[in-house]
């Protein structure tokens, strides 16, 4: 019997929304869009969370700058705040850039221990970045997580719709809320939008490809004054 | 109190033990068994978890459930790693005193982590399997 798992709906208990960002391939953007909606929501007055699930590419807590996180022990471990986002991650444990190699079942014992032993505290949303693909962190994630509402990312190749139609099709067919198709690095949106349109998903739009977010990353301040950022926090105000 | 609980703040071991009694208590209700003699908790030696502060919890816990009077019997099981690249078998003992107190501390909290940290001492490969002892579960419940 793993006693972590009768933990789970408790600790969510408190979590109004839940909103893992999922795609099928890597490289779409997700880790930056998830930083930046996170962030997004809490301007927009929303007790957010970020929980940083992709384990082998972590990389929110590169992206709001933040490399050195201080936890809070209590019955559990209270997240540390960072830009108005409580913010969870292996690294906050670890605060090394070290490399994680885990197979099969260790992937699912790290995320069973991290929703066991976090302690969230009343949330609005909670943004989750995922890793890409179809495995045990979204398997887990889908068994766990009842009430997640999957945000699709993908770019206009048609590589990325291709897998995009598979993590559609798995969540579809377990009957999981799809929040919507989001686009990003757009410089058009016609085959992200036919794709919607065709399988029956709202469409929340095409985000563009921004020069200026590389130079920004680290700095949530300088990110802000971005394009993309803009546009994402539009999207929020959709998806919140 | 001492060690474990400050006049703030309590270890992250009560989160732990809330999931050995949640689970006993889960199991009790849907299998409409009474009260059990005892419940044999199996604590894995690389999540180095802190026992007095465990087992206050647990006590705290379980007071005034089914559960409250009933035995729980903990059995230390050590931790051993074995390489998926040469085969070598190691135990944490072999590896804990070239770890830091922070990487203990990281380690204690998520038992993963031990790859980033630990490498087999015969390939220094980082894929190994963590075999035994990783963290706390429940082993039996005795009527």
């Amino acid at each position: 019997m793993d006693p972590r798992i009768s933990l789970i709906p408790e600790r969510l208990s408190n979590v109004r929304r839940i909103i893992p960002v999922v795609s099928g391939k890597g490289g779409v953007g997700k880790s930056l869009i998830s930083t930046m909606l996170a962030v997004a929501l809490s301007d927009l007055g929303y007790k957010t969370a970020l929980l940083d699930l992709d384990i082998y590419g972590s990389t929110c807590h590169t992206i709001m700058g933040g490399e050195k996180l201080e936890f809070v022990e209590d019955k559990g471990v209270i997240p540390p705040m960072i830009h108005g986002v409580k913010f969870m991650s292996p690294i906050i444990f670890s605060q090394n850039n070290i490399p994680l190699p885990l197979r099969g079942n260790e992937i699912t014992d790290l995320i069973l221990e991290i929703f066991a032993i976090t302690i969230w505290g009343e949330t609005d949303i909670l943004v989750i970045d995922m890793p890409p693909g179809l495995g045990e962190e979204l398997l887990d994630l889908m068994k766990h997580v009842k009430k997640a509402e999957y945000l699709v990312i993908t770019t206009p190749s048609k590589l990325s719709l291709r897998v995009v139609e598979r993590i559609v099709d798995l969540l579809e067919t377990s009957n999981k809320k799809i929040l919507g198709i989001l686009g990003n690095m757009c410089k058009s949106y016609d085959d992200i939008l036919k794709f919607s349109q065709e399988k029956n998903l709202r469409y929340l739009g095409c985000l563009p490809f921004d020069k200026d977010i590389e130079g920004a990353i680290g700095n949530i301040e300088a990110i802000k004054k971005t394009t993309l950022y803009k546009e994402v926090r539009e999207i929020a105000k959709k998806v919140g | 109190m001492e060690i474990f609980c400050s006049s703030v703040n309590i270890l992250h071991e009560w989160a732990l033990a809330e999931g050995i009694v949640k689970t006993v208590l889960l199991y009790l209700k849907e299998s409409g068994l009474k009260k059990p003699k005892k419940v044999v908790v199996s604590v894995g030696e690389l999540q180095q978890i802190d026992m007095d502060a465990f087992t206050f919890a647990l006590n705290e816990l379980k007071k005034g459930s089914i559960i409250d009077k009933v035995e729980f019997e903990f059995q230390e099981e050590k931790a051993l790693f074995k390489c998926e690249n040469c085969g070598f078998e190691w135990s944490f003992k072999d590896v804990k005193s070239s770890l830091t107190e922070d990487i203990s501390e990281a380690i204690h909290f998520l038992p993963e982590l031990s790859h980033g940290f630990i490498t087999c001492p015969k390939c220094g490969n980082r894929d190994f399997d963590i075999i035994k002892g990783r963290g706390v579960k429940i082993s039996e419940i005795i009527f």
